[in-house]
C-alpha cells in the first residue's frame, strides 16, 4: 500500500508540475510542455532537423559570424566589428559593380527563365503523352549535362573560324571577328543567353508534373460555371491549383539567378574583362579563394543571403495575389 | 612626334567593284607607311631603352644553323617513287658481309669499342662494299644500341652520298625490353603494379625497314656492280654496329609451299604450355607493358576485384613496328596449331594487323598479316583459313614466337592518304594566298586561270583518294560511314575543278574537310589488339572456354560491385608501419602517380628508411585541408602562386634551412628558384619548367622565301609578306578568354601577361620595385612596351584568338610564339608535317649595343613542404630525392614509356632535361632560350597584375583606349591592391 501510494503521489507531483508549467508566465516553460506534449511528432522530426541544422543553418550561421572577422584561412580568425561592411559598401567599387551584374542579370533571367519554363511547359503538356516525354526531355536534357553550356565557348569563340563569327562573316553582317567572350559589349549578352537556355531546370519538371496532376473535375465545373477561354482558365483554374509549384520553381529561379558563377568563368574566364559581367558570386569566389579572405567573402555571402530572403518574400507577395 | 595612325588592317578585303580594288591599293599603301612608320618607332623606342646592367648577354648563334637547316631540306623523293625510277633492275641474288674487320676501316665520324663502332649523334660512317652484280639489295644490321637511354636509335641510310629517298632518312633500330621482375609486384591495397622495364643489352640482327609502317617489305637499295660507298648517319642516340650484310631479297614461301617441306611430318598429340600474353620475353618498346581485365572472370590469371596485369596490349599496342615475344617448350617434334585468346573491340569497319614469327623468322607469307576484326568479345583466332588450321613445325624444346604491329595491305594505301593531305594543305595555303579566309562568295577570283596547276593537281589528288576509298573497301570488307571522310574530301576536290566560282562559297566545308581528313588517318593507322594468352596446341584438341557460365558471370559481378565500396584505388604506396611515413599529395593522374610509385619503391623507401604514401587529390581540396589540419606533408605539382601565397600566411616551410639546399637548387636555372622566394626565404623547388619557344614551318618559309626573325624588327618585316598571302604570324595566348578548363582553381596562367613579359623583360624592364613594394607599369619603359605590343594587334592585326596547333598544321601560321609544350602536340597530332617544322629561339629585342635580347617569361611547377607537417627531415630528404637529375630523369622516361612522346615532362632540374631523348637540334634550341628565362617574382596582391594587365591590353585592342592611360590607370589599381594587402601582412608600404 505504502508503495502505491507513493507512486500516485510521484505521478500526482508530476502533473501538477506540468499544469502548473502550462499556464506560466514564461514562455520557455510553455513551449517545453507543448513539446513534451507532442514529443513523439519531434521525434520523427529529428533526422531531417538534425540534418538541416547541420547543413543549412550551420553554415550560414558560422559565415555570418565570420563576416565580422579577418579570416586568411591559414591563421586563426581576429574580430574586426563591422569593418568588412563598411569596406564593402564605402570602398568596393567591384562589388558595387557585381551587385549591379548580378540584379541585371536576376532580373532577366530570373523573371524570364521562369516565364519561359512555365509557358514550355504548359505548351508541351498538351502533347500526347509519348512525345511529351521526349519534348521534356529535350528540354530538360541541357541540365542534365552539368556543365554542357561549355559548348558556348565554341559557339561564341572569338576565332574567326567560331561558329558564330563564321556565319556572321559569311553572311557578310560582319567583316571582322566579334571576341564575344572578351569584349565588355557582348559579354553579358553571350552570359544571359547561356543561362536562359539552361534555365530549364528542376522548376520545369515540377511545372510539368503539377500540370499533369491536375484533374478534369476543376476544368469541367469551371466550364459549367462559365469560363470563356484558354485564358480564363490559366489565370482561374490551372495556376491557383499549380501555386506550390510555383512557388517552388520560383525560388529556384531566383537562386539561380543570384548565384550565376560558374557560366560567367567558363565562359568569361577569370575575372571577366574589366569585370563586366563580374557577379556577386564571383566576386566572393575572387576574395574566398584568390585573395585568402575569407572574413571580407563571408560578409558577402550574407549580403546576397539577405538579397535572396528579400526576394522570396516578395515573390511570396506577388504570388498570392495569383488568380485574384 | 607622337604621330597614331589606326587604320584597322582587314586581311580579307572583299572587293565587288573597281572602286574597292582602289581602295584596295590605298590600304596597302597605307599599310606600308604604318609599317614603315612603326619601324622606326620601334627601333626609336628600343634606342631610348635604357641598359641597366652591364652584365654581358650571351649572343644568340643558333639562328645560324638553323637558317642553314631550313635552307638544306629539299623535299626528297618518296620510296614508291624510288622504285618506278628504277623500275626493271634485278633484284640482287648474293649476299655480302661487311665483318667487323672491315667496317672498322670506313671513312667518316665514329669511335671503336670492343668489337664494333659507336657511332654517336651526328656522326656518320662511309662503308665501301664490293657488289657482283647492279640491282636491288636489302641491308641487315647487326647492332646495339647504348644503353640507359629510353628513345630509341634513329639512323639514316645514303648509297653513294645521295639520299635515296625520305623513308632512309628515318630509320629506327629498337631497343629490346624486359619486365625488370619475372614476378608481378604487389602494392599494398594487393593490387598487382606494372613491372618496371629494364633494357636488355643484346645484339640485334635487323632488316632496314620503314620506320612508319607504310611500307612493309625490308626497304631495298639500289646498289651498282662494283665498289658502293653506304654511308651510315646517325640521327639520334649513339649505336653500336657489328657487322653490315648487303642481303639479295628475301622470298617467303607461302603456306601450300612451306607445308610442302614437310610431308612426313606427324600431328603433335600434346599440346605446349598455355603462354600467358602478359609474361612477354621480350618487346621492342618499353610502353608495352601488361594490362589489366576485369570484363570477364576468364581472363587469366583472375584475381576478382584486385588488380590483376592479366593481358597486354589494347591501345598501347597499336602503332606500327612493335612487337612483343614470348618463349615456349614444344613437347615434340610436330606439327601445331596456334590459337590466340584476342579481343579486338577498338576498331571497327577495318582490321589490326599482327606479322607472327617464330624464332625470329615469319613461316610463311599469310603469317605477314594476321587480320583481326572487330569483335566486342574475347574470342579464340586460330591461325589459319575457317576450317583449314594452317600447321606449324616446331621440333622438341624451347622456341620463341613473337607479333608485330603491321599496317600489312592497308600501309601504302595510308601513305598516299599522307600524300595526299600534304597536297591537300599546299592546295589550300595557294587559296588562301588569294581568298583569305573568308573569301567572298559573290566574287570570282578566276582561280583556275590564277592557278592551273593547283586545279591539275586537285583531280590528281581526288582520283588517288578514290583509289584509296577503292582499296580500303576491297581490303576490309567495310564501305560507308568509315570512308566517308575520304569521298567527301574527293567529291569536293572535284567538285571544284569542275565550278571553281563556287570555291569561294564553299571554301570552309573544304577546311572543315581536311580537318576531318587527319583525323581519319590518325585513327586509321592505329592497330590497337588485347591479348589474354597464346596456345601452341596439338590440332583437334579443344578450344578452351570463353564465355563465363551464368554462375561465374553473377559471382564476378556481385564481387566487383562490392568491392566498389571497399578498394581505395587513390591511395598508393606502403602501408606504414610506425616507421617515418611521409604523405605526399599529388594532383596528377594514376598513372603520374603509379610511375612516381615504383620509383620510391625501387630507389628511396628502401635506402633512406622512409615510408612514402602518395595520394591523388583534386586541387581545390589543398587549402581546405591544410587549414583545416589534415594536410600532407609536401605538395607536388603545385603551381606558381602556391608557394608564397602559403609562406605568406606562415603555411609553408623555408626550404633554404635544410642541409643539402644549395645543392639541391644548384641543378635549376635562377629564373625557376624566382617566383618562389620570399622574405628571404626559398617555398618551393622547381619540377618542371616550360617557356615560349618560336615555331617555324621550314617548308612555307622557304616557299616564301622568308628567313627565319631574329628580332622583333625583322618580324615586323615578315608580318606584312604573310598578311599578303593572308597567311599570319601567332604570338599564343594573346587574349583567349578561357583561362584554365580546371577553373575552380582560379588559376590565371595562360593570360597575355606571358608575351607581355616577353616583351618587357627583353628590354630590361621590370613588373615590381623591390619586393613587390608596387608595380613598375606606370614606368616609362612599361609603357613604351605596352605601346608597341598593342600595335602589333591594333596596327599589324595579329590575329588575337586562335588554335595555334590547327593554324600551324594548316601552314596558315608558319611562324608562332607559343609555350613549348605545343612539341608535344605537335609531335603526336600532326604527323604529316613530321620533319617539316623545328623550333627555335624567340624573336629578340637589339638594344642599344647592337646585342639581341631574347628573355622570356617561365611557368614552372613547384614541391612544396606544408608548415603542418611533423617529419620535416624526412620530407626533405624525400624532395631532395625527388628533385634530383636521376629521379626526374626516371620520371621522365618512365612517363614517356607508359602514355609516349605526348607526356614528354618538362622536367626543371637542367641535367636531366638535357638526357631526354630530344633530337640535338631541338634541344640545343631549348637550352639556348633557357639562358633568357627571367623568373617573375610572386608577391603579396600578385594576382592583380596578370588579371589589370589584360584589361589594360583588352581595352586597348577591343575597345580602342589609349595606351597610355589605359596602363598608368590600371598600374594604380594595382599598387592600392599591393599596398592593402602589404599592410595586411605588415610589410612596409609604398609612400612618395
Amino acid at each position: 500500500m505504502e508503495k502505491g501510494f507513493a507512486m500516485e503521489q510521484v505521478i500526482l507531483q508530476k502533473e501538477a508540475r506540468l499544469l502548473a508549467w502550462k499556464h506560466s508566465r514564461n514562455p520557455w516553460k510553455r513551449l517545453l510542455t507543448e513539446i513534451w506534449k507532442y514529443r513523439v511528432s519531434y521525434v520523427f522530426l529529428i533526422p531531417f532537423a538534425s540534418i538541416f541544422i547541420l547543413f543549412t543553418v550551420m553554415p550560414v550561421a558560422i559565415s555570418i559570424f565570420y563576416s565580422f572577422t579577418y579570416n586568411n584561412m591559414l591563421q586563426p580568425p581576429k574580430f574586426i566589428g563591422f569593418a568588412n561592411y563598411i569596406k564593402l559598401f564605402t570602398n568596393d567599387d567591384v562589388f558595387i559593380i557585381a551587385l549591379k551584374n548580378t540584379l541585371i542579370f536576376a532580373v532577366i533571367t530570373g523573371p524570364v527563365g521562369y516565364a519561359l519554363s512555365f509557358l514550355v511547359a504548359w505548351l508541351i503538356n498538351e502533347l500526347p503523352n509519348k512525345l511529351r516525354a521526349v519534348f521534356v526531355l529535350i528540354f530538360y536534357s541541357p541540365t542534365i549535362a552539368g556543365s554542357i553550356y561549355v559548348i558556348f565557348a565554341i559557339l561564341f569563340s572569338g576565332d574567326f573560324y567560331g561558329y558564330i563569327n563564321a556565319s556572321l562573316i559569311r553572311y557578310g553582317i560582319i567583316d571582322q571577328p566579334i571576341e564575344w567572350l572578351v569584349d565588355p559589349k557582348y559579354m553579358s549578352f553571350v552570359v544571359i543567353l547561356c543561362v536562359l537556355w539552361t534555365s530549364m531546370g528542376a522548376g520545369f519538371l515540377a511545372f510539368v508534373a503539377g500540370l499533369k496532376s491536375m484533374e478534369k473535375q476543376y476544368f469541367e465545373a469551371a466550364s459549367i460555371d462559365g469560363i470563356k477561354n484558354r485564358w480564363q482558365e490559366l489565370w482561374y483554374v490551372t495556376l491557383p491549383l499549380m501555386k506550390p509549384q510555383l512557388m517552388f520553381g520560383a525560388i529556384l529561379s531566383i537562386t539561380g539567378a543570384f548565384s550565376i558563377h560558374e557560366v560567367t568563368i567558363a565562359l568569361l574566364g577569370f575575372p571577366s574583362t574589366e569585370y563586366a559581367a563580374h557577379t556577386v558570386v564571383n566576386h566572393l569566389f575572387d576574395y574566398g579563394y584568390l585573395r585568402f579572405d575569407m572574413g571580407y567573402a563571408s560578409s558577402i555571402s550574407t549580403i546576397l543571403f539577405v538579397i535572396m530572403i528579400g526576394c522570396n518574400k516578395a515573390i511570396n507577395h506577388l504570388l498570392r495575389k495569383v488568380g485574384n | 612626334m607622337n604621330i597614331e595612325i589606326n587604320i584597322k588592317h582587314n586581311p580579307s578585303l572583299n572587293i565587288i567593284n573597281v572602286k574597292r580594288v582602289c581602295m584596295k591599293k590605298i590600304l596597302i599603301f597605307f599599310f606600308v607607311a604604318v609599317m614603315a612608320v612603326l619601324v622606326i618607332r620601334l627601333s626609336a623606342a628600343r634606342n631610348a631603352t635604357p641598359q641597366e646592367t652591364g652584365e654581358e648577354a650571351p649572343n644568340v648563334q643558333i639562328s645560324a644553323t638553323m637558317q642553314d637547316d631550313l635552307n638544306s631540306d629539299a623535299i626528297i623523293r618518296e620510296y614508291s617513287q624510288y622504285l618506278l625510277d628504277k623500275s626493271g633492275a634485278a633484284r640482287g641474288t648474293e649476299d655480302v658481309l661487311v665483318p667487323f674487320e672491315k667496317l672498322k676501316e670506313a671513312g667518316g665520324k665514329f669511335s671503336i669499342r670492343n668489337g664494333a663502332i659507336v657511332i654517336g649523334e651526328d656522326g656518320f660512317a662511309d662503308i665501301s662494299v664490293h657488289v657482283p652484280q647492279s640491282g636491288f639489295y636489302q641491308l641487315e644490321l647487326n647492332y646495339m644500341p647504348i644503353p640507359g637511354r629510353s628513345a630509341a636509335p634513329e639512323i639514316a641510310v645514303r648509297i653513294n652520298h645521295e639520299i635515296p629517298y625520305h623513308q632512309a632518312e628515318t630509320i629506327m633500330l629498337d631497343r629490346i625490353w624486359q619486365d625488370k621482375d619475372t614476378q608481378t609486384e604487389v602494392d599494398a591495397n594487393g593490387n598487382d603494379v606494372r613491372p618496371a622495364q629494364k633494357e636488355k643489352e643484346v645484339w640485334t640482327c635487323i632488316r632496314v625497314m620503314d620506320s612508319t609502317g607504310y611500307y612493309v617489305q625490308p626497304l631495298l637499295f639500289y646498289l651498282n656492280q662494283g665498289e658502293n660507298t653506304i654511308t651510315i648517319k646517325d640521327n639520334r642516340e649513339p649505336v653500336l654496329l657489328k657487322e653490315i650484310t648487303v642481303c639479295a631479297p628475301k622470298e617467303i614461301p607461302d603456306y601450300d609451299q612451306y607445308i610442302g617441306n614437310f610431308p612426313d611430318k606427324k600431328l603433335a598429340a600434346e599440346s605446349a604450355s598455355r603462354i600467358q600474353a602478359e609474361k612477354a620475353a621480350w618487346k621492342n618498346n618499353p610502353t608495352l607493358l601488361p594490362a589489366s581485365d576485369r570484363t570477364s572472370p576468364l581472363t587469366e590469371p583472375y584475381r576478382g576485384a584486385k588488380i590483376s596485369l592479366n593481358i597486354i596490349g589494347g591501345y598501347t599496342w597499336s602503332m606500327t613496328g612493335e612487337e612483343i615475344a614470348w618463349t615456349f617448350n614444344a613437347p615434340e617434334d610436330a606439327l601445331y596449331e596456334v590459337r590466340l585468346k584476342v579481343k579486338q573491340n577498338f576498331v571497327r569497319g577495318t582490321y589490326s594487323g599482327r606479322t607472327l614469327r617464330i624464332d625470329g623468322e615469319v613461316p610463311f607469307k599469310e603469317a605477314e598479316n594476321i587480320k583481326f576484326f572487330y569483335n566486342s568479345q574475347w574470342q579464340i583466332i586460330t591461325l589459319g583459313e575457317k576450317n583449314k588450321p594452317y600447321y606449324v613445325y616446331l621440333t622438341k624444346g624451347e622456341h620463341q614466337l613473337s607479333m608485330q604491329v603491321t599496317l600489312g595491305d592497308l600501309g601504302e594505301t595510308l601513305n598516299t592518304v599522307d600524300l595526299c593531305t600534304r597536297d591537300i594543305n599546299g592546295i589550300y595555303r595557294q587559296f588562301l594566298m588569294i581568298m583569305g579566309h573568308t573569301p567572298d562568295n559573290m566574287r570570282d577570283y578566276k582561280l583556275d586561270r590564277q592557278l592551273p596547276e593547283v586545279f591539275v593537281l586537285m583531280s590528281d589528288v581526288a582520283d588517288r583518294l578514290d583509289a584509296v576509298v577503292q582499296d580500303m573497301s576491297e581490303l576490309t570488307g567495310t564501305r560507308g560511314t568509315e570512308l566517308l571522310s575520304l569521298t567527301k574530301m574527293s567529291m569536293t576536290l572535284r567538285e571544284f575543278v569542275d565550278k571553281p566560282y563556287e570555291i569561294p562559297g564553299k571554301f570552309n566545308i573544304f577546311t572543315s574537310n581536311m580537318s576531318a581528313l587527319t583525323a581519319w588517318k590518325n585513327d586509321a593507322s592505329i592497330r590497337p589488339l588485347a591479348l589474354d594468352y597464346i596456345d601452341i596446341a596439338a590440332p583437334g584438341t579443344v578450344l578452351p572456354r570463353i564465355t563465363p557460365t551464368f554462375l561465374q558471370s553473377v559471382s564476378h559481378s556481385v564481387q566487383m560491385f562490392i568491392a566498389s565500396f571497399m578498394e581505395n584505388y587513390n591511395s598508393l604506396g606502403s602501408a606504414s608501419n610506425g616507421r617515418n611515413t611521409v604523405t605526399v599529395w599529388s594532383t596528377t593522374g594514376r598513372d603520374q602517380a603509379q610511375i612516381l610509385n615504383q620509383l620510391i619503391k625501387s630507389n628511396f623507401s628502401g635506402q633512406s628508411g622512409i615510408n612514402v604514401e602518395i595520394q591523388l587529390v583534386k586541387p581545390d581540396i589543398i587549402l581546405p585541408s591544410t587549414v583545416a589540419g589534415n594536410g600532407p606533408d609536401i605538395i607536388l605539382y603545385a603551381d606558381q602562386k602556391l608557394p608564397v601565397n602559403f609562406a605568406i600566411r606562415g603555411a609553408a616551410v623555408d626550404l633554404s634551412q635544410f642541409e643539402g639546399f644549395d645543392e639541391t637548387i644548384g641543378e635549376f636555372r635562377e629564373s625557376a628558384m624566382t617566383p618562389v622566394k620570399f622574405n628571404g626565404g626559398v617555398y618551393g623547388v622547381p619540377e618542371m619548367e616550360t617557356f615560349p619557344m618560336l615555331f617555324y614551318r621550314k617548308d612555307i618559309l622557304k616557299e616564301l622565301n622568308i628567313d627565319l626573325p631574329d628580332t622583333w624588327d625583322e618580324v615586323l618585316k615578315v608580318i606584312p609578306i604573310l598578311q599578303r598571302k593572308n597567311m599570319s604570324f601567332l604570338m599564343e595566348n594573346g587574349i583567349s578568354a578561357i583561362t584554365d578548363p580546371n577553373f575552380a582553381s582560379g588559376n590565371d596562367e595562360n593570360t597575355a601577361q606571358d608575351v607581355f613579359a616577353m616583351l618587357l623583360y627583353q628590354r630590361n624592364g621590370r613588373f615590381y620595385e623591390g619586393d613587390g613594394i608596387r608595380t613598375l607599369l606606370d614606368q616609362e619603359i612599361a609603357i613604351e612596351t605596352f605601346k608597341d605590343w598593342c600595335k602589333l594587334y591594333t596596327n599589324f592585326g595579329l590575329p588575337t584568338n586562335f588554335n595555334a596547333a590547327y593554324r600551324f598544321r594548316t601552314g596558315e601560321s608558319p611562324l608562332i610564339v607559343a609555350n613549348m609544350a605545343l612539341y608535344n602536340t605537335l609531335m603526336v597530332s600532326a604527323p604529316e608535317i613530321k620533319g617539316l617544322w623545328g623550333m627555335a629561339t624567340v624573336p629578340g629585342t637589339v638594344d642599344k649595343n647592337g646585342k639581341v635580347n631574347k628573355a622570356v617569361k617561365t611557368k614552372t611547377t613547384y614541391t612544396v613542404m606544408t608548415k603542418t607537417s611533423k617529419e620535416k627531415q624526412a620530407a626533405w630528404k624525400f624532395i631532395k630525392w625527388w628533385v634530383s637529375a636521376d629521379t626526374q630523369e626516371a620520371y621522365s622516361r618512365g612517363l614517356e614509356s607508359l602514355m609516349g612522346t605526348a607526356a614528354r615532362y618538362m622536367t626543371a632540374n637542367l641535367e636531366a632535361f638535357s638526357r631526354l631523348p630530344w633530337a640535338t637540334k631541338d634541344l640545343q634550341a631549348i637550352l639556348e632560350q633557357g639562358k633568357w628565362t627571367v623568373g617573375l617574382q610572386e608577391v603579396a596582391g600578385g594576382y592583380f597584375l596578370p588579371r589589370h594587365i589584360n584589361n589594360a591590353f583588352r581595352s586597348v585592342v577591343i575597345n580602342k583606349a589609349e595606351p597610355r592611360e589605359s596602363l598608368i590607370d590600371y598600374a594604380g589599381i594595382i599598387n592600392e591592391e599591393l599596398t592593402e594587402k602589404r599592410r595586411e601582412f605588415g610589410l612596409p608600404v609604398y609612400s612618395k
